[in-house]
């Protein structure tokens, strides 16, 4: 009994016709590679020992051949014989199905596999095939989707697929037939001498059945501080899989587990669905800051068949854990002490500013730290630079250098004066500050003094340009 | 000429071939009509855009050949030219 799960085909590709017949061909294997066990005898494989041995290996119920052919034989690579009328043996055709794109043996090898070697069913040309390149995608793209339709189930029986190049032929006729009229004609002949050689019933798949399946899952985080700088953190997924159409509980499937730590994928594996369903465990040792754990567990599409397939969509499904930051949360309190202008020249002046801070926790309470905990910058009109921080008491002030502010301000120069805290005790977060100290505006529109300048300097201006 | 015109004249004389030949004349005798079929054939092509002229035909017993040279090869190949006829004179 000839195995439905098993396919053989033969793909040559040796001259023009065949290297552009090679890639519909490839496209049914391409198909249908993920459900059947499929002999696949490309190019220089499509030859009589290896298609044979191809077919007493695998048994297969189907046959999809290709290639160049007459009325009592078919070839595979550089005309190599495959079958011919009277050279085959009985157990190679028995209870199998032909798929054959070849010129003209459905007229004798055809009709002899069929009457003489009981062959199930034989689909073929009795005539030469023929095609123009220009509509190849319609010419043989049609049969390459109608024969892997056959095999997907979309088209149930071998009658249904010459049923559908029959219809599409038909259509492509009409399409053509006032512009391109010697094109029209051959999805006519084509179509006309299309054969169905045996049972019209013959089907590789008796029957698709779609089913859709969701993901069901619960968890549980157990999120241990261990010190202030680790934690165990411990997220525990149990659930099952349910068959959306008839609500049973999936099993014997297995599901992949992806999980990523704040967006970066951390680890992945395989998990089994059982009897109850499935359940699994992700352990991680982190540190107390704030993290996000992602877990997506994924069913992929799979089918199961004998002789009806039940074809399952897959699912995914996404569990975010957030662990919170288990340090002390802190914060700098910040305030301009003093803004001193220490000289004047052009275009920039030099000032001095001094900063005060504190860091407090999130109750307001003024945490006892030291120096080295802190970085300070200052920016002027011509970068950053660091400050000198100094402990007063609980507080901290912090001197700049000297900062180069323009001479003429026409609105407010903004010092940007940053404080980093970066704890050495892990019991407590970092922190971070800005502070903008305005240098205010020293021109005053409304003085004439101002307007009488700014004319001097225009006059000189132009003066300078007229005469050089 | 336009398209559809000098397609009907390649079929009409394509029905003919084929008539003939059902009745059992051989190709040998049908020399003349053979050259008539070639000459409305290269017309025909000779309607369609100078792209269509390049297109290449191809079958599962034999080479690949470029449209505007089937009209030559028709001449030359008994098999092309039965199987042309038999294709367009139905």
């Amino acid at each position: 009994m000839p195995v439905r799960k098993n396919v053989v085909i033969v793909n040559p590709a040796f001259e023009p016709a065949t290297e552009y017949g090679y890639p519909y061909i490839e496209r049914i294997y391409k198909n249908i590679k993920d459900f059947y066990n499929v002999g696949y005898c490309p190019k220089d494989d499509a030859v009589k020992d290896i298609v044979w041995s191809k077919i007493k290996e695998l048994d297969p119920l189907s046959l999809v051949l290709f290639g160049h052919g007459n009325t009592n034989v078919y070839t595979g690579q550089n005309y190599n014989i495959i079958f011919r009328v009277g050279e085959v043996p009985k157990e190679l055709v028995e209870g199998r199905i032909f798929l054959v794109l070849s010129c003209l043996t459905a007229k004798e090898l055809g009709k002899h596999f069929v009457e003489d070697l009981g062959a199930w069913a034989y689909l073929g040309w009795e005539e030469e095939y023929g095609f123009w390149v220009s509509h190849i995608e319609e010419f043989l793209g049609t049969i390459s989707t109608a024969w892997s339709k056959l095999f997907l189930g979309e088209l149930p029986s071998i009658g249904d697929v010459y049923d559908y190049i029959y219809k599409k032929y038909t259509e492509y006729y009409e399409k053509y037939k006032e512009k391109e009229p010697d094109v029209a004609e051959w999805f006519l002949w084509d179509r006309d001498y299309m054969r169905v050689i045996g049972d019209k019933n013959a089907h590789v798949v008796k029957e698709v059945k779609i089913y859709h399946t969701k993901i069901h899952s619960q968890h549980t985080v157990e999120d241990t501080k261990i010190s202030w700088e680790e934690r165990e953190a411990s997220v525990k997924v149990k659930g099952y899989v349910e068959v959306v159409e008839t609500g049973e509980r999936l099993k014997d499937v297995v599901l992949k587990v992806k999980v990523f730590l704040d967006g970066r994928l951390d680890t992945e594996f395989d998990v089994p669905v059982k009897e109850g369903g499935f359940d699994f465990e992700y352990d991680r040792r982190l540190d107390t800051f704030e993290h996000t754990i992602q877990i997506k567990i994924i069913l992929e599409g799979f089918d199961r068949s004998n002789e009806v397939v039940e074809r399952y969509v897959g699912d995914e499904h996404l569990i975010t854990v957030r662990l919170p930051l288990l340090k002390t949360k802190t914060k700098i309190i910040a305030w301009t002490e003093k803004v001193k202008k220490k000289s004047t020249s052009m275009p920039y002046s030099t000032y001095n500013i001094v900063v005060g801070f504190k860091v407090v926790d999130e109750h307001g309470n003024i945490i006892n730290v030291e120096e080295d905990e802190f970085t300070v910058e200052f920016r002027d009109a011509t970068g950053y630079s660091s400050g000198s921080v100094k402990k007063k008491d609980s507080t901290f002030s912090a001197e700049s250098y000297d900062l180069l502010i323009p001479t003429i301000r026409t609105k407010p120069f903004l010092v940007e004066c940053s404080i980093t805290y970066k704890p050495r005790d892990p019991r407590y977060a970092p922190a971070y500050e800005v502070l903008w100290i305005p240098i205010e505006s020293n021109v005053n529109w409304k003085n004439p003094t101002v307007w009488i300048i700014i004319l001097i300097i225009l006059l000189l201006a132009g003066l300078l340009s007229t005469n050089p | 000429m336009s398209v559809v015109r000098s397609w009907s004249r390649v079929k009409e004389i394509a029905r003919k071939i084929n008539r003939e030949l059902v009745l059992g004349k051989s190709i040998e005798a049908l020399r003349d009509l053979r050259v008539e079929f070639v000459k409305a054939y290269e017309e025909y092509i000779n309607s369609l855009p100078e792209d269509k002229r390049e297109d290449m035909f191809g079958h599962f017993r034999g080479k690949l050949i470029r449209k505007k040279d089937i009209p030559k090869l028709l001449l030359e190949d008994d098999k092309l030219f039965e199987m042309f006829v038999r294709v367009y004179g139905r």
